[in-house]
């Protein structure tokens, strides 16, 4: 028995030296200086403006970005990316001091980077870009009857030519004040007809006389006693595949 | 005796002494420099071996995306990582829908950046004059362009991956100031011209010799026409992909349209080169039989560059000098797979490109026929499919094996084709829930319905319980490579050892085919696209298919999807080089440059089979394309037609500048 708590007593001491000698060695280890970077606390924010409407552009959750590039770090910096907010506003406020390329990417022309340093005290930077399409004419109906949203709109595209093909046109549906292919009822998406799937010019697309296109319309079948916000978007074939949208309205379907 | 300890003692010290006055500049002992090897034909082969085997050559051993990315024999820091462990779940074939498995698309790749090999290679270059005393002068030039084709292929090996990559042609010195290392990237279109360059030299210099495992002046011209219609393609169809950037915006990414019409008239002249020193296909008068002999056996007219494997207990272990094709794509049986088993399996969307009875009638309603064995053992199938896959009810030679792989009973089908192949995993629907019966395990008997002892399924599929490998689940094997003499290589994974056919003329009509219809439309010169057609008609012919006639006016069948145009004949010709090269692992490339893969797998892709269905109250059998078991989908995301740089190497060398579209 003796020997046995004699054992014991070995292992036990043997964990005692054990975490003594590593806690001093963690206290020594903590005595380094920490780096020579300052705590980053530079901000950049600002806003995408539409420039045809002087509007901020009609964004969801996280989708478009704008991409950022710190030149005064590196000559080929990796790129780090701001998402836009479903108000078109972006922010950023734990960032470097530095100089940046700064570049908007998402549903809209290209646009070329610009330089622009940042700081604490950095002002709002606005951005104009010119989008792809404008989502018009979003009308939105309850057929009580058959339980369905009907929704409908038309694309309407500031610039013509050169237009990337119109891939789809689609409508979300979202329980809660974020809406857009990010954050909506996805089942949707599963079924052909609560889509326009159509890959095609725009110069191929039916118009109406007034040069926009003619209504995109669907039939959605909703649920009783819920409250949807509701939107319509479409994207083209470009490098990002982002939607451009219709503003949000929303529906109280009664139960 | 103190006497004698002290003249000791002096004679070391003086021995000491004398000893340390040596020059310590040896040439260390076991280390074979270039100063051995390249004076002799021995040495130059042991020098140029390891180039050999770690060339970008998408063997049976290549994994596109998945666990087994790369090049067998580079995964690991540039040197060999050992065997390589059932690369068929990485393959290449699944990424481009050819087959069902388990990598279902291009991916980001793995950082290919075989600089090192490159540096071997100039080394070798620059050192070679110093010791031209020992050959003729004509030996000299082979070694030379021995060497050029070696780089141009690590370069294409890079190229058709990056876009524009550093042209590193003479040793560097690394003491050499920072700046000097760091290497800008050269533009694409100059780095497809450094590759012709180099094997414009290896094609007018290279070895006369036909020795299928080294390369000589054919292999250098195979690969020029492979690489060139790459270029052109790329310069034809890159405007199509819309990336904006500093990359694409120096060149670095893409080339303009106008360059395209230069590449593709070198590829026709390599091509034209080839047939001119005698290269054919072979043909035989069972047609089945000779295209199976083309990828089982040496055939001295149209191998042009063969990648040789060999026996296992021959071979240095962790070098993948043997491979696991045979047991990835047969089934689990008695003389079949004893491992694994069929991991990538064909797809419908390739089955469904070659000549074949129909399975569906003009009501849509699927063909009845009177035996499982009808939809192959007719004329109306070309013989080429017969030997590219082991359909349902063939018998495998080797073992002699029937692989039946029935796919289930309908209890009766009232219905069209459509109704029983819903776009759902394994197409179930309300219809399939009716009539249809399937089983868990293989060769399974059961009562249906008031019919006793049925049988369901066959032996080696389909079986619903048994995953992604080892049965059937798309209705058919791969049979192109699978060997037809050697049992051993069944015996457990990395025992085979059939020849990777790297250069083959057949690949050569579909490249000359190719480039003499786009080079025909770009000038206008209707001769030429005809001649296409001639070519591709010269491989129907050996696959026994129906020849393809020529449209004056053809179709564009391409601007509806892709936006650009693409006719009829190129169509044809486009898809005869899937049929012809299927599982050689081309498809996925093809795609890419032919900038096609983002809309054809558009959104995500299933996968169809082939499964051959028992119709209970009609004692018939019908065929259906239904939604593989898996339900895996095959993706293609745009910005894939360029990899990245990999991120290590733009931390050592910030002058590489980034791709666009990341």
């Amino acid at each position: 028995m003796t020997v046995i708590n004699m054992i014991k007593d070995i292992k036990m001491k043997k964990i005692l030296y054990t975490i003594l000698v590593s806690s001093m060695a963690l206290c020594s280890t903590s005595c380094m200086d920490v780096d020579n970077f300052d705590e980053p606390e530079a901000r950049y924010h600002g806003t995408i403006i539409d420039r045809t409407t002087g509007e901020p552009v009609l964004a969801s959750q996280g989708e478009c970005k704008v991409r950022l590039w710190e030149m005064s770090y590196s000559l080929n910096p990796s790129p780090q990316d701001i998402p836009v907010k479903q108000d078109g506003t972006f922010n950023n406020s734990k960032l470097f001091n530095g100089t940046y390329d700064v570049q908007p990417r998402g549903a809209w022309w290209p646009v070329e980077k610009h330089r622009v340093p940042i700081g604490r005290k950095t002002e709002k930077d606005i951005i104009e870009v010119t989008p792809y399409l404008h989502i018009i004419d979003f009308n939105m109906e309850y057929d009580a009857e058959a339980n369905e949203l009907i929704v409908s709109c038309r694309l309407n595209a500031p610039i013509t030519e050169g237009l990337p093909n119109i891939r789809s046109v689609r409508p979300f549906l979202s329980l809660n004040q974020f809406c857009g292919a990010n954050s909506c009822i996805g089942e949707y998406a599963n079924y052909d007809e609560y889509k326009a799937d159509m890959n095609s010019s725009w110069a191929r697309i039916p118009k109406a006389e007034d040069g926009n296109s003619m209504p995109y319309e669907f039939r959605l079948p909703v649920k009783k006693g819920y409250f949807y916000f509701v939107r319509m978007g479409a994207y083209v074939d470009d490098e990002f595949h982002n939607y451009n949208y219709s503003e949000i309205k929303t529906i109280d379907i009664p139960l | 005796m103190n006497t004698i300890y002290k003249y000791i003692c002096v004679a070391a010290a003086f021995g000491l002494m004398t000893t340390s006055c040596v020059d310590m500049d040896l040439e260390p002992k076991g280390i074979l420099g270039e100063n051995t090897l390249l004076k002799s034909e021995e040495g130059i082969k042991k020098y140029l071996a390891l180039m050999y085997q770690d060339a970008p050559i998408e063997d049976f051993n290549y994994g596109q995306n998945g666990d087994q990315k790369g090049y067998a024999v580079d995964d690991n820091g540039g040197w060999h990582g050992g065997n390589r462990w059932q690369p068929q779940k990485s393959s290449p074939a699944s990424c481009a829908q050819e087959a069902v498995g388990r990598a279902t698309s291009y991916g980001d790749g793995w950082g290919y950046w075989p600089y090192g090999r490159i540096h071997d290679i100039n080394n070798f270059l620059e050192k070679l004059p110093e010791y031209a005393s020992n050959f003729t002068e004509q030996e000299v030039l082979e070694y030379e362009a021995e060497g050029r084709f070696l780089r141009a292929l690590y370069y294409f090996g890079m190229v058709k991956r990056y876009g524009g990559v550093p042209i590193v042609d003479k040793v560097q010195d690394p003491t050499a100031p920072i700046e000097e290392l760091r290497v800008k990237r050269n533009t694409e279109y100059d780095c497809w011209k450094f590759i012709y360059d180099d094997l414009k030299f290896a094609m007018e210099n290279g070895r006369t010799t036909k020795s299928h495992g080294r390369a000589n002046r054919y292999a250098a011209a195979a690969l020029m026409s492979r690489a060139m219609l790459y270029a052109g393609s790329i310069a034809k169809y890159s405007g199509y992909i819309i990336t904006s950037g500093e990359a694409t915006s120096t060149g670095l990414m893409g080339m303009p349209v106008s360059k395209a019409e230069e590449f593709y008239q070198y590829a026709y002249d390599a091509c034209k080169f080839l047939k001119e020193s005698g290269f054919a296909l072979h043909t035989g008068g069972d047609k089945e039989a000779a295209f199976v002999e083309v990828f089982t056996q040496d055939c001295a007219e149209e191998d042009i560059f063969v990648k040789q494997y060999t026996d296992r207990s021959d071979a240095i272990w962790d070098t993948s000098l043997f491979h696991c094709w045979d047991v990835m794509t047969l089934p689990l049986g008695n003389g079949l797979s004893s491992a694994v088993g069929c991991a990538i399996q064909p797809t419908w969307e390739l089955m469904s490109l070659y000549d074949h009875p129909a399975i569906i009638d003009e009501d849509g309603k699927p063909v009845r026929f009177d035996n499982m064995e009808d939809f192959w053992n007719t004329d109306q199938l070309e013989p080429r499919a017969r030997a590219t896959f082991f359909f349902s009810g063939m018998t495998e030679p080797l073992s002699g094996e029937v692989l039946d792989q029935q796919a289930g009973v309908y209890i009766s089908y009232p219905g069209t084709a459509a109704d029983g192949t819903a776009e759902s995993v394994r197409s179930v629907s309300d219809y399939t829930d009716a009539y249809r019966v399937r089983a868990q395990q293989p060769s399974t008997y059961q009562d249906v319905s008031g019919y006793t002892n049925v049988k369901i399924n066959g032996p080696y599929g389909m079986a619903d319980g048994r995953g992604d490998e080892g049965y059937g689940y798309t209705g058919a094997f791969i049979r192109k490579y699978v060997s037809t003499s050697d049992k051993v290589g069944r015996q457990d994974l990395m025992y085979c050892k059939t020849s990777f056919k790297v250069f083959r003329y057949g690949e050569i009509l579909c490249n000359w085919a190719e480039a003499a219809y786009e080079l025909g439309e770009m000038t206008s010169n209707s001769s030429l696209m005809e001649e296409a057609i001639d070519h591709v008609n010269e491989l129907r012919d050996r696959a026994g298919a129906k020849p393809y006639t020529y449209k004056a006016t053809p179709e564009d069948i391409g601007t509806p999807i892709y936006g650009f145009k693409v006719d009829e004949n190129l169509q044809f010709i486009r898809d005869e080089r899937a049929r012809e090269l299927a599982f050689e692992n081309h498809r996925v490339f093809d795609l890419r440059r032919w900038r096609v893969a983002d809309q054809m797998f558009l959104d995500g892709k299933f996968s169809h089979t082939l499964s051959a269905y028992y119709v209970l109250d009609e004692g018939k059998w019908i065929f259906l394309n239904e939604v593989d078991g898996q339900g895996r989908k095959v993706t293609f995301e745009k910005r894939n037609y360029y990899e990245q740089i990999p991120g290590g190497e733009i931390s050592k060398n910030p002058n590489l500048i980034r791709n666009d579209g990341y």
